[in-house]
């Protein structure tokens, strides 16, 4: 039964809590916050994040510079967007599209054997890529899709330029 | 909203943005080339390995002849250059044989680049060279020009004929802006098959 199914699942209290507008929020802030400090630098030197794209020899070398401008700037958009609330689902849907994207990427170094840095939020010196990481993407990915599901934009942009229209 | 028209939607963002991204690429003073050539001579890997241990004994003897200078870095010798300069043919086919290597060592006028990891290059390398491993290649990038002249002879190596971080690091030096870049591709192992003098803990 639909309408049994809908009342169970919004009863269970990790949904509730999850779903309250505080906590979506802070989620919203947090995943935002590590995306712009994970991009800042790979926006103002896009040559060195495109040497960590070419360690992982998943691209043709041709495209390495372009794959990371896109990356960068993707990223930091998103999560620009997720902080402001501006679009805030979409944004969302951005990052776990990067996200899923990064955690495929680290997942091939596992299998060839590949030990590189990692590219993540420095260029420089940055974590190697290992089964940690995708553990963390995993988490990341989660709140993503929470964000999806359930923001409703409270503290967002777009809510107070809808209420004022 | 669906969650597919979100993913749909996250995907008209990051196309916006790589556009925004392009954008602002192009009014850097240094703009990033958005579709780099790859050189020929390194994407593709030699069809026959540069001499084999086929005959180790000139290259022995000669080096027997002149003492390798041992300063790291530079292999500047007082010892007049007899060895004939990088020929074109050379810089065409992308790579260097040890006799060739040994040679131009001694002129001094190449800078020889260790590609292997800095555990590898600790344990012994080649006289001269410097460590720059691939695989950290990002750390050594900012710096890159005052630890290598951008108009320098440069050669890489790595372990042996079947290595590639040589033709990797080789590659990503000449996408950042170095023309004159050689792979000696029998690397560590053909090195010292040969007996040649080496720098090193072991």
């Amino acid at each position: 039964m639909p309408v049994e199914s809908t009342t169970v699942r919004s009863s269970n209290p990790l949904t509730v809590f999850l779903t309250s507008g505080v906590v979506l929020f802070v989620l919203r802030i947090l995943l935002g916050g590590l995306f712009v400090f994970s991009s800042i630098e790979k926006v103002q030197h896009p040559d060195e994040f495109a040497i960590a794209v070419r360690l992982y020899k998943l691209l043709p070398v041709g495209l390495s510079n372009l794959f990371a401008l896109a990356v960068a700037w993707s990223e930091i958009v998103a999560a620009g967007m997720l902080i402001l609330g501006i679009m805030t689902r979409r944004a969302a849907g951005a990052i776990l599209l990067l996200l899923v994207m990064f955690t495929v990427a680290i997942a091939t170094t596992l299998l060839r054997g590949l030990a590189i840095d990692c590219g993540c939020f420095s260029n420089e010196g940055g974590s190697q890529t290992g089964f940690a990481l995708i553990i963390r993407n995993l988490f990341l990915m989660a709140t993503a899709v929470i964000l999806i599901l359930y923001d409703r934009g409270l503290w967002s942009l777009s809510a107070v330029f809808s209420k004022r229209s | 909203m669906g969650f597919l028209k979100s993913l749909v939607g996250g995907l008209v963002i990051m196309v916006i943005a790589t556009g925004l991204g392009v954008l602002q690429n192009s009014v850097r003073s240094k703009p990033l080339t958005l579709f780099p050539k790859v050189p020929k001579k390194v994407a593709q890997k030699a069809t026959s390995p540069a001499t084999t241990a086929e005959d180790p004994v000139p290259a022995a003897s000669a080096h027997s002849e002149t003492a390798l200078n041992e300063e790291p870095g530079s292999v500047a010798t007082a010892a007049p250059a007899e060895a004939e300069p990088i020929t074109a043919d050379e810089y065409a086919s992308g790579e260097l044989t040890r006799e060739r290597l040994l040679a131009l060592l001694e002129t001094g006028t190449i800078t020889l680049l260790d590609a292997r990891s800095e555990h590898e290059f600790e344990e012994g390398h080649l006289p001269g060279a410097i460590n720059i491993p691939y695989d950290n290649f990002v750390d050594y990038y900012s710096d890159l020009e005052n630890l290598v002249p951008l108009d320098a002879d440069v050669i890489t190596y790595c372990k042996s004929v079947t290595c590639d971080l040589s033709d990797n690091l080789a590659q990503e030096l000449q996408l950042a802006g170095y023309e004159k870049v050689l792979v000696y591709r029998g690397g560590w192992l053909e090195w010292t098959e040969a007996d040649l003098p080496v720098e090193g803990t072991e």
